[in-house]
């Protein structure tokens, strides 16, 4: 199924999905402390540098957990505009956001993650809550060209359900 | 007066090539409607008054220090109005670092 950028628009600015962000309380600093380990697990895992937990906001991505981006620019915003995001897919279509070459994805080729960062390979899995809003992706994300399994989908699916359930437990949820 | 006063006036006496990527950071007003749009205007007239007060601001942000100062004090408070807040500072400070990145 093809999306659109207004049918993107439309998941992400929705406001319940986004209340439950706040009710989550996702912006704590604290969040970070129950998640870092496990968006480490992710990248090694996957020998990529970089592992994050993105929540989608309604014109940003926030990194409530960011592994291997400690300076520079992204490590101060702690996220970036919505719309050079890759996570925003994963959460719209609520389903794993692949991509193997960036540069040759249409969604994705012209963000200025891939032609200023260098971003080329990501794989993403929406994070669902037990209320079932989707409030971000868990990723890996990556400078060269690759492939990614099923097996590896798997793999990463396991550890972005692991977050979820460490978000909702650390807010008090009975999960 | 925090809402319609200047507020439609650009903020950007920014450092920002606006022309890199089609893009260009947040005005005031932007910053206000995205708000409106996911807590309706009342909230969000309130919410942004309030904010306005707290940052001792006489009418609406003049520049983007001031508008930081605003979204940030929006922010702060765990309410639906905190995710657009948040959304914006950080949209700011991403046109902000990848336009210093490219100078």
């Amino acid at each position: 199924m093809n999306i659109t950028q207004s049918q993107v628009k439309d998941v992400i600015k929705d406001p319940e999905r986004l209340q439950e962000i706040v009710a989550l309380d996702l912006f704590s600093e604290e969040v970070k402390n129950v998640l870092d380990d496990v968006t480490q697990k992710a990248a090694e895992r996957f020998n990529l540098p970089i592992g994050l937990v993105s929540l989608v906001l309604d014109e940003a991505q926030f990194w409530a957990s960011k592994f291997g981006i400690d300076e520079g620019w992204m490590s101060e915003s702690l996220g970036t505009d919505v719309e050079w995001s890759f996570c925003q897919y994963a959460v719209k279509e609520n389903k794993p956001f692949v991509v193997e070459n960036a540069l040759e994805n249409d969604l994705v080729k012209d963000s200025p993650l891939v032609e200023n960062e260098g971003i080329r390979c990501y794989a993403g899995i929406p994070m669902i809550t037990s209320k079932g809003q989707t409030i971000g992706s868990f990723c890996v994300v990556g400078p060269e060209e690759r492939s990614f399994s099923e097996e590896d989908l798997n793999d990463l699916r396991e550890l972005a359900n692991e977050a979820v359930l460490r978000i909702e437990r650390r807010a008090g949820r009975d999960v | 007066m925090f809402v319609d006063n200047g507020i439609n006036k650009s903020t950007d006496n920014l450092n920002i090539d606006s022309s890199m990527y089609n893009i260009s950071p947040p005005t005031a007003k932007d910053a206000y409607n995205a708000i409106v749009k996911i807590i309706g205007e009342a909230q969000a007239k309130e919410a942004w008054m309030q904010a306005c007060t707290a940052c001792r601001l006489t009418k609406a942000p003049q520049n983007l220090m001031e508008l930081k100062n605003v979204l940030q004090a929006i922010s702060s408070k765990n309410t639906l109005a905190s995710v657009p807040a948040t959304s914006l500072l950080i949209k700011i400070r991403s046109y902000e670092g990848i336009t210093k990145k490219s100078a």
